[in-house]
């Protein structure tokens, strides 16, 4: 879809979870690129211009609201589509309302992920 | 020896002169012989009030003329007599008569004196029953005021422009250790509270009182409590002359509202722990929650791109079958501690002890955490001692140390952990030493706790129940846990138990 494919940015404080989802993103043919903070990740989103965020919410230090509200105010990847993944409770209302173009509650299904992924940040080359 | 209205010695024109004069005031005379207490003279107005409707009762025998007297009375009237008889002094006494019109009440005066030379007994006789009437009721209301006023809990009292005492009355005064004699008019306010200080709560009041104010204040003296409130005191032109106050003893009020305070206090107390609970478990569950979903989520995303991978034929990727493995067991831990908490709950953590080698345990728990240890970038090295027979639960002993070498890994992670066991002479110690952020001195008692960890839970994973599992397994072993700093930074956690008996011997 476009000529020079835009990684994937995760961000997940748990090492486990950043190597499964870099290991099936890669295997789907997504080039990805880690972070395990909120404070990193918001490096990367200008640095690497993600096409998408896979995003946790409970971190340490800049959690997964914290950085939505502060990615607001950085115009220049304001349009990057963030998705949430969430451990638990209702977060949904509060996920949207920071921005988040999907929400997915953990554990999540292959599938859906890759669907989301493929419909926000287009298939993979 | 008489002496009076009447001259010593009466003859019938002086009595019936002074029985003239007297009947004008109301008052009676009659006179008595000493031969039977016989009548000799009844005046008009004695007649009356003795109820002798005769107009000359001469000769009347004492049993006729003294019948009018009230029962109670009689046996007084004639000890009188008597007594007057025998020579003795004047005597006076109000006593009741039954008339027509009703009882009444007379003032009888008795006295010796002489009747044309003969002796005999002067009585006069008047009605007192309206004056007495008033009197009592006047005596009554002063009684009762008095009273009151000394049962009152209360202090009344006045004071001039100088703020000397004026008045002071009140069951109150007796507290103050005051009293109506050195109150009047003899100190001030100032001498009384033993201070010049003008802005002494009472003084400014009574200055205030009489610059026109109405002052209500507060006063804590002799260990009570008294809610006063003074007034300008003024004259019949108006001008303020002094102040008058009035104060109540509150001091038990103010106990009761102290108690009520200190009730509300606790109940808000308990309302906050009860609060702080609410929050802790909802905190917990929160956690619970996503310590629970994230391995699962990395164990259900890795075992369905296997299946994905071997469905198209393709090499299952080698990492996401580790990564599976070690979910596994993330997941297995978070169930025992879970399951351990309840039956710590509920009460049913009781051991099941049985002789064992501690070194050879630990050595077991240290193998099979390698893997883990290696994903944290942690070089884990055992030392293990010769005979470390402890008497124990071998599942139990594993979940503490494989706690203690969780939380290693975790506040350790990519530095050395190291396991060592040794020998003492009545004890075996057990030491799992990692290099990682330590614990800070002021959480090293609350990281026992059920929920509580040395750091924020957003920064570490886990659900903050290791190190309370550990403690109580540890105790219901009969060993003690503790921290330790790791010389060089880091925290060492140390298990003592007692050393056990050789199997031979082993308890079931």
């Amino acid at each position: 879809m476009s000529a020079a494919p835009r990684p994937i940015l995760v961000v997940d404080d748990d090492a486990d979870v950043r190597e499964v989802l870099e290991t099936m993103l890669s295997i789907e043919g997504y080039r990805v690129v880690l972070a395990a903070s909120g404070g990193e990740a918001l490096h990367l989103l200008t640095s690497a211009r993600p096409a998408l965020v896979l995003l946790d919410l409970m971190m340490p230090g800049l959690d997964g609201f914290d950085f939505c509200a502060r990615r607001r105010q950085m115009p220049e990847v304001a349009d990057i589509p963030i998705v949430i993944l969430s451990g638990g409770g209702d977060v949904r209302a509060r996920a949207l309302e920071v921005g988040a173009a999907a929400v997915l509650p953990k554990p999540v299904e292959l599938r859906d992920l890759l669907d989301t992924v493929e419909h926000l940040a287009g298939p993979a080359v | 020896m008489a002496s009076g209205i009447l001259a010593p010695d009466v003859d019938d024109r002086g009595a019936a002169l002074a029985a003239r004069l007297l009947d004008d005031i109301g008052s009676g005379l009659y006179i008595v012989t000493l031969d039977g207490y016989r009548l000799r003279f009844a005046s008009a107005q004695a007649r009356a009030l003795l109820n002798l409707p005769a107009p000359d009762p001469r000769g009347e025998p004492y049993e006729r003329w003294a019948a009018s007297w009230a029962e109670p009375d009689r046996p007084t009237l004639r000890a009188l007599l008597d007594g007057i008889a025998a020579g003795g002094k004047p005597s006076r006494l109000i006593h009741q008569v039954t008339l027509p019109l009703g009882i009444r009440w007379l003032r009888t005066t008795l006295r010796a004196s002489t009747w044309n030379g003969r002796p005999v007994i002067l009585c006069l006789s008047t009605d007192v029953t309206e004056r007495r009437a008033s009197e009592f009721i006047f005596t009554q209301q002063e009684t009762r005021l008095k009273l009151l006023f000394s049962q009152l809990p209360a202090v009344v009292w006045s004071v001039d422009r100088e703020l000397r005492f004026t008045t002071g009355i009140g069951g109150g005064l007796e507290w103050l250790d005051l009293s109506q004699d050195r109150v009047l008019g003899s100190i001030t306010l100032m001498q009384y509270f033993r201070t010049d200080d003008p802005s002494f709560p009472a003084i400014a009041a009574h200055r205030r009182a009489l610059a026109g104010e109405r002052v209500t204040y507060e006063l804590s003296w002799h260990g009570r409590t008294y809610e006063a409130h003074v007034e300008p005191f003024r004259d019949d032109r108006g001008d303020i002359v002094g102040a008058i106050g009035v104060s109540l003893d509150v001091t038990r009020r103010t106990e009761a509202e102290r108690e009520r305070d200190r009730l509300l206090a606790a109940e808000r107390d308990a309302r906050r722990a009860a609060e702080e609970a609410l929050r802790v478990r909802e905190e917990f569950l929160s956690i619970a929650s996503h310590e629970l979903s994230t391995p699962l989520m990395s164990l259900q995303l890795s075992v369905q791109t296997l299946a994905r991978a071997m469905r198209r034929g393709e090499a299952p990727p080698q990492n996401l079958v580790d990564v599976a493995e070690h979910q596994v067991r993330r997941l297995g831990r978070l169930v025992d501690e879970l399951l351990s908490v309840s039956r710590l709950a509920s009460g049913r953590l009781d051991p099941e002890l049985a002789v064992l080698d501690l070194s050879e345990l630990a050595a077991d728990v240290v193998r099979c955490f390698e893997q883990d240890a290696a994903r944290a970038r942690c070089a884990l090295t055992f030392e293990g001692a010769a005979g470390a027979l402890v008497a124990a639960d071998r599942s139990q002993l594993e979940q503490v140390i494989t706690n203690l070498l969780a939380n290693a890994v975790k506040y350790g992670a990519g530095q050395p952990v190291q396991v060592a066991v040794e020998v003492a002479a009545e004890r075996v110690e057990l030491r799992v030493i990692d290099h990682g952020i330590g614990v800070p001195p002021d959480r090293r008692e609350a990281i026992f706790e059920r929920f509580e960890r040395a750091v924020s839970s957003r920064n570490y994973g886990g659900l903050g129940l290791g190190l309370y599992i550990a403690r109580a397994i540890i105790a219901r072993h009969g060993g003690t846990i503790a921290h330790r700093d790791t010389p060089g930074g880091g925290a060492t956690f140390a298990v003592e138990l007692p050393l056990g008996e050789a199997p031979d011997g082993a308890a079931g």
